[in-house]
């Protein structure tokens, strides 16, 4: 009978077992920029707190955790109390308690800006001064007589309403408003867009975020402008099934940069009632506006050569209207590019009273932690918009939680935390409100949370329309705590 | 000398000093969250030590099994907790009952035994898996409201009461003989390997092998490896790396991305799934060898399929053979004419759809497939004989086709989100639709070099899984005999490299989105 193997099996299991249990020993190999991860069988039952507990304790120990785990750097903004450890980048706060530096920041932050009901707070930065909150907590108080817009300005997180359906049904059941706002006349998202059913044709694209094709002259709030060819169209049906305000609206205005042609727009409203506007106006931006019991609206226009057009809305004449500004991409860097004239005939036929600036992960990278020139764009565009917009309220809101992998699993990309400490010296520097999205989400590990119960997308970065919902609440519910608090 | 000897002491604390005792309870009990796997290192410390008890008890049979029985059922445990009492109630129930059929001479008796059977597993297969689909099925049918009813899917459900059946029904059709005692019976219903993912292990097949002494040749412990190590590969290189950092992304939110990412997301999740399912079987098999136990093989390059037939013959086949032989044939199979053979092969492949998931989605990739097998045969009818079938140009064709048609369908399978009265008042698709539409109205061909370059490792390895898939079978087999006859330690060597290239995928940073951006 032929020799029975079976301990030799038992052989090569435990050798090969043995072996790579020792390969926790092994330094780290590098070759060229790859570098080798470690080989830990044990990881699943490693806790950091344990690590860090010995670290503390051995300065061998702490010296080998700092070579073999890789700590970013952020050394800024920490707690006085905390004591930073010799040769290590560890902490030990009065009570004795050892963290990591990163920990021991958010900490700290966590600490100032988080209120005992868990609203993460809304900081104002501006002393009372323009561009702070005030201007806009007092338009809240004005809702029942005239409309109170806030455009949220991001990018991909946001694209296709997500966030700003929910913050805009929230404001609008309690100061009232109707319908989704503003609008480009295309939208690559139109197809998922839970508030709205938008259609279009004929139009031409021109965006901020392209290489080429731009020009600054026509550069306004959203990023993008239009031409169009004869008859382009673009039609808005309310949607009432997730967020009820916005079935059906009281007006629809129809934006176009007034002095360059000598076309016309047509409305027809809920397919019926048709009227015809000029588009030669003598103002920079000219609007075209219809009133009543709006459900759908189309708008087509005729002899638009040499034109350019902005988009369209579904509005209310009182109470909250919520403008969705997303462009893919985008990093906030065509504020500062708008010219003054633009800025300000926009706001004189679209003024806004809080405009939101939600950007960051098209900025943030891996292992980057100082973020100066980005935060110099951020002020800039800050600065751009609280001169020629008066009266409006700036909130620029921080970097989202982003994950990456590393040897224990899903943590927080370092870049992500330094680039929200520059958003919030931006806010500081442009004197400005400043609201830690990173925080009110949860922090370390929050968008891990969100994966798994189905509310963010498995890039750990985007969330979808249920978690935008989720994190609206949050925001309007810092808001509403500055406005109570007014 | 003493520098190094601290070294090696601060490295033993670093290594020690940072296990967290309260983390290992908690990797020892329940937790549905973290599943035993055979790709995890979880499973491979815990193999370890059942491989050493189970070679010191090699002649010892009965302590054996009852040591068998005890580590498969905590290997059900970890994943289902509470519900590894299932795995007692269908083996209890089925061991009496078989004993009592194999008794029992009269035709109803057996005929109602059998019935029994069907009740008690199906029963217990169709409250756990079924009843809220059904309650909302009905409900979408007459309007009435239906609560979710809150029931937990105890894992592996559809395999193990699928394997006890066949059980009943041979001992019906008179083909095996019961088992000796209920401690057999239970080593037969729980053995760990394919217990929760498959193979469906037939009792003819298995029971003869449990009452043979232990014995693993030269040749089983060196396919056990090969099994073992392509099946790690496949779960765990390929597919869950394309599947996390490509696939899984363009099936959430199919609109975020243009047609041919769509296209090659379709494409990525064909390879993924045959990389995952066939993986799993693959080590599934291996451990078996390892155990002195031999599996049929479940997966045979199905890709290289010609026809949905062939297909069948060649995907998950341990599935598509039970089916064939308990459902087809006792539905009177191809022997009550062509109609009823057309119908009966449609019945069996809708209700193969359903035991893959409880959603709608799988029902209609079932009749997909039903359909397809149903016309294949009548196209067999219709060409028997013709020349251009047998040519080499129309086998190349058939291939792509099938291969087409196959990827076609996963669409289907994937996305869960169809619903009865979305699909019939509304038309609607739900990502599939979209998807689809992508497909064809929004392709976007000319970005397809950038996709790729800037996914390439993603790429890299679905080229490299369907390379791999298409290399002929003559070739793989002989890898295979060079890969068997290496000097034994040599595999040792190979499944620690592969460990490691394991690692280095695991941790590796996500794949940001590309083209799009944020």
């Amino acid at each position: 009978m032929e020799k029975n193997y079976l301990s030799g099996v038992v052989w090569i299991v435990l050798a090969s077992l043995l072996a790579l249990l020792c390969m926790f020993w092994l330094p780290g190999i590098c070759v060229g920029d790859w570098k080798m991860r470690k080989v830990d069988m044990l990881s699943d039952l490693r806790s950091d707190s344990a690590l860090w507990r010995l670290a503390a304790n051995d300065p061998l120990v702490a010296q080998v955790v700092n070579s073999d785990y890789h700590l970013a750097e952020i050394v800024d903004n920490i707690n006085s109390k905390t004591q930073v450890l010799e040769g290590s980048r560890l902490t030990r706060d009065s009570k004795g308690n050892v963290m990591t530096l990163e920990d021991s920041i958010i900490l700290a932050h966590a600490q100032k800006t988080v209120t005992r009901e868990g609203v993460t707070s809304i900081i104002d930065m501006s002393n009372g001064g323009s561009g702070g909150m005030k201007a806009f907590y007092h338009a809240l108080d004005q809702a029942g007589s005239r409309p109170v817009r806030i455009a949220v300005l991001g990018d991909s997180f946001i694209e296709g309403d997500i966030l700003t359906s929910m913050l805009r049904e929230l404001l609008q059941q309690r100061f009232g408003g109707s319908g989704a706002g503003y609008m480009p006349m295309t939208s690559i998202t139109a197809g998922f867009r839970n508030t709205v059913n938008q259609t279009f044709e004929g139009w031409n694209q021109h965006k901020a975020v392209d290489r080429s094709g731009f020009s600054d002259t026509y550069n306004n709030l959203s990023g993008n402008y239009f031409t169009a060819s004869q008859g382009a169209w673009v039609n808005m049906i309310g949607k009432g099934n997730n967020y009820s305000r916005c079935a059906s609206c009281t007006s629809s205005s129809f934006y176009f940069f007034g002095n360059t042609g000598n076309g016309y727009v047509t409305a027809v409203v809920n397919g019926t009632d048709t009227t015809h506007f000029s588009l030669n106006t003598n103002t920079l931006v000219g609007h075209a506006t219809v009133t009543g019991d709006i459900r759908s609206v189309r708008w087509s226009v005729t002899n638009p050569e040499n034109m350019v057009f902005l988009g369209a809305s579904m509005d209310s004449e009182t109470g909250v209207i919520v403008d969705n500004y997303a462009m893919r991409s985008a990093r906030g860097n065509h504020i500062s590019r708008i010219s003054p004239q633009v800025m300000s005939a926009f706001n004189n036929v679209r003024h806004y009273d809080l405009v939101i600036l939600m950007y960051g992960l098209n900025v943030a990278e891996s292992n980057k932690s100082a973020y100066t020139a980005y935060c110099n764009t951020i002020i800039a565009a800050v600065n751009n918009i609280k001169a020629n917009m008066p009266g409006t309220s700036v909130l620029i809101v921080g970097c989202s939680d982003r994950e990456e992998r590393f040897s224990g699993g899903w943590r927080t990309m370092r870049g992500v935390l330094g680039l929200i400490q520059a958003q919030e010296r931006a806010a500081i520097d442009a004197k400005v409100a400043f609201w830690d999205l990173y925080l009110a989400m949860g922090g370390e590990g929050s968008i891990v949370k969100m994966v798994k119960h189905g509310e963010a997308n498995s890039d750990y970065t985007h969330i979808n329309s249920k978690g935008g919902n989720r994190i609206a609440r949050y925001l309007y519910d810092a808001l509403m705590l500055g406005y109570e608090n007014r | 000398m003493q520098d190094i000897w601290q070294n090696i002491l601060t490295y033993l604390k670093v290594q020690f000093g940072t296990l967290d005792l309260g983390k290992l309870l908690n990797e020892l009990v329940y937790d549905p969250d973290s599943p035993l796997i055979f790709s995890s290192g979880m499973f491979m410390c815990m193999f370890a030590i059942f491989i050493v008890v189970y070679a010191l008890l090699r002649n010892k049979s009965l302590a054996r099994t009852i040591f068998v029985v005890a580590f498969s059922y905590y290997f059900y445990y970890k994943s289902s907790g509470i519900y590894f009492f299932l795995l007692a109630v269908v083996t209890c129930s089925d061991y009496i009952i078989g004993d009592l059929l194999h008794n029992s001479h009269r035709r109803w008796v057996r005929k109602l035994l059998v019935l029994l059977s069907l009740v008690i597993d199906l029963g217990m297969l169709g409250y756990f898996k079924y009843t809220n689909f059904f309650g909302q099925l009905w409900a979408d049918f007459t309007g009435a409201p239906w609560q979710r009813l809150d029931i937990f899917l105890p894992v592996g459900i559809s395999f193990f009461t699928f394997q006890s059946l066949s059980y009943i029904i041979d001992i019906y059709r008179r083909k095996i003989e019961p088992v000796d005692n209920l401690l057999d019976y239970a080593f037969f219903v729980s053995f760990f390997p394919q217990l929760v993912a498959g193979p469906i292990v037939r009792a003819s097949d298995f029971i003869p092998q449990m009452y043979k002494p232990v014995h693993v040749t030269r040749q089983m412990l060196g396919t056990g490896f090969w099994f073992i190590l392509i099946g790690l590969f496949k779960k765990a290189v390929i597919s869950d790396y394309i599947g996390e950092n490509f696939v899984a992304r363009v099936f959430e939110n199919p609109i975020q991305f243009t047609g041919i990412e769509n296209l090659l997301g379709a494409y990525g999740f064909g390879m993924q799934i045959y990389c995952d399912f066939s993986g799993y079987s693959d080590m599934a098999i291996g451990l078996a060898l390892l155990m002195g136990f031999h599996f049929n093989i479940n997966f045979n390059n199905p890709y290289k399929a010609a026809s949905v037939t062939d297909f069948w013959r060649r995907w998950h086949i341990s599935l598509s053979t039970w089916l064939r032989d308990y459902v087809y044939i006792s539905l009177g199979g191809n022997r009550k004419g062509k109609i009823r053979q057309y119908l009966n092969l449609f019945i069996t492949m809708l209700l193969g759809g359903l035991w893959h998931g409880a959603s709608l989605n799988f029902v209609f990739w079932g009749a997909l497939h039903g359909i397809a097998l149903a016309l294949h045969k009548m196209w067999m009818t219709i060409t028997r004989g013709a020349k251009f079938v047998q040519s080499r140009l129309w086998h190349v064709f058939m291939v792509i086709f099938t291969f087409h048609f196959v990827i076609f369908a996963w669409l289907l399978f994937r996305n869960a989100d169809i619903t009865w009265s979305g699909l019939f008042y509304n038309g609607e698709w739900g990502k599939l639709g979209i998807m689809l539409s992508q497909i064809t109205t929004n392709l976007h061909l000319e970005l397809l070099p950038e996709v790729i370059v800037n996914y390439r490792h993603i790429f890299v390895l679905i080229a490299l899984g369907y390379a791999l898939h298409f290399v002929p079978d003559r070739l793989s087999q002989r890898c295979r005999d060079v890969f068997v006859k290496m000097p034994a330690f040599l595999y040792a060597v190979v499944l620690i490299i592969l460990v490691v290239v394991i690692v280095q995928v695991k941790t590796s940073q996500v794949q940001p989105f590309i083209y799009f951006q944020f």
